[in-house]
């Protein structure tokens, strides 16, 4: 049995419920039998409610909160590539530093071509962004229907022209509809499936005088990961595609591998 | 947003260490901020509302303390004195319910709030978890980098050093004891 001592002291951490069980248990029991006690006991939770209600605040109104909120979200669009830099860097030094290395560059190597993987980072980018814009906003669907040679029928018609439809093959995933954008500044089609819950787009738009390039190991199709999410771009018949999910880059790939044209 | 949810906690926590309204709005403005910019290093299945209160913290002590009231830093030399005097003195002259609420009566929601600010930072922060934000021991420690008992005796410090002054605003204001 606890002393009224040992009671005393224990009693704000059991009040703070961070006493042990067995420990709550002896002081409980002590409390059953010291009605002295018990009313401390009471005395302490009263007063800390008291000083609790007291401490708290009238909550702020919705509109100062939403501006808050709203600060947050502008503050973090508007901050630019320089607050990823591990060291604060001014523009100025930062331009020079480049173009130094730039001349270095130049001096040993001589002038280096464009790179044509580049192109295809920024169809991988562009198609990532249509996505974030499509999950985010529910961007409604011109076209619904789960029958792939329906959509088929729709994009030929809305296109002008016979652009081959990505079908996806692989029975986890479903067709739910398509719509038409713009990828790349070109009108393009828009197919939405779904796998597992998860959106899955497929962009397309015609782009004969583009040419991707072949990767080392042959493969037509290359995969980027933009915004923490993958993008495969590959290109058929004069036709860029994309394909974009918040699927594990091996699943996408396997999923891309699937398609058939219609 | 799960941010969200604890917005009026981190809000108040925010008043009381700033004790000042526009000047916690930006406190906790800052602290969404880096929430969301360092969403990425809150590992899932910890706690987020003891997160959110670590960045809250340290924004606190590091940029917006560190500018502001940097006059008002209290070190453990300066408290010492105070908590021993605080704790020679008998703690508790309502021991019952009836001479407790005779003496509440006498407080005002002012009053609390008063108390509070007068506590060296130190030991407001950590009442401020315990008491306002209904962190355990665990969290608080993990916010303000120490070991649990530390938070416990700070915590006891800090409750009894607000209680003191409770008691002498309700003698101020007529309280007379007995």
């Amino acid at each position: 049995m606890l002393s009224c001592q040992e009671c005393e002291r224990y009693l704000p951490v059991f009040l703070d419920h961070a006493l042990g069980v067995k420990e709550s248990l002896d002081l409980e029991a002590h409390l059953q039998a010291c009605p002295a006690c018990a009313d401390r006991v009471d005395t302490e939770r009263r007063l800390r409610t008291f000083v609790r209600q007291h401490l708290d605040t009238r909550p702020l109104p919705d509109e100062i909160k939403h501006t808050m909120l709203l600060r947050v979200m502008q503050a973090e669009s508007r901050r630019g590539w320089r607050a990823y830099l591990p060291v604060p860097v001014h523009l100025r030094d930062f331009t020079m530093g480049m173009a130094m290395a730039a001349l270095v560059v130049f001096a040993v190597y001589g002038p280096v071509p464009t790179l044509p993987d580049n192109e295809v980072q920024r169809f991988a980018r562009e198609a990532s962004l249509a996505y974030g814009t499509y999950t985010s906003q529910h961007m409604p669907l011109d076209v619904v229907s789960a029958d792939d040679s329906a959509v088929a029928q729709w994009i030929n018609k809305r296109m002008g022209y016979h652009l081959k439809m990505p079908c996806i093959t692989d029975t986890a995933t479903r067709l739910v509809g398509g719509r038409l954008g713009r990828l790349w500044d070109r009108k393009s089609v828009a197919v939405m499936y779904q796998r597992h819950g998860v959106p899955l787009w497929v962009f397309a738009f015609r782009g004969e005088h583009i040419s991707l390039p072949t990767q080392k190991s042959g493969k037509t199709m290359h995969v980027r990961h933009v915004s923490g999410r993958p993008v495969a771009v590959w290109q058929r018949d004069g036709v860029v595609y994309s394909m974009v999910g918040d699927l594990h880059r091996d699943d996408l790939e396997r999923v891309a591998a699937t398609v058939n044209y219609r | 947003m799960v941010v969200l949810e604890h917005f009026h906690t981190l809000y108040s926590t925010a008043l009381r260490l700033t004790r000042n309204p526009s000047e916690a709005q930006d406190l906790v403005q800052e602290t969404l901020l880096k929430a969301y910019r360092f969403f990425d290093r809150f590992e899932p299945g910890t706690n987020v509302k003891a997160w959110l209160f670590t960045i809250l913290r340290n924004t606190y002590i590091n940029t917006y303390r560190k500018t502001v009231r940097q006059q008002e830093q209290v070190d453990f030399e300066r408290i010492e004195p105070f908590y021993a005097e605080a704790t020679n003195e008998p703690e508790w002259e309502w021991t019952d319910q009836e001479a407790l609420e005779a003496m509440l009566r006498h407080l005002v929601q002012d009053d609390v709030k008063r108390a509070l600010d007068a506590l060296p930072e130190v030991y407001r922060i950590v009442v401020l978890l315990a008491d306002l934000a209904d962190l355990s021991y665990k969290d608080i420690a993990a916010i303000i980098g120490c070991p649990e008992g530390t938070v416990m005796s700070r915590l006891f410090r800090g409750r009894r050093l607000l209680r003191k002054s409770l008691q002498e605003f309700a003698r101020q204001s007529g309280y007379v004891k007995g």
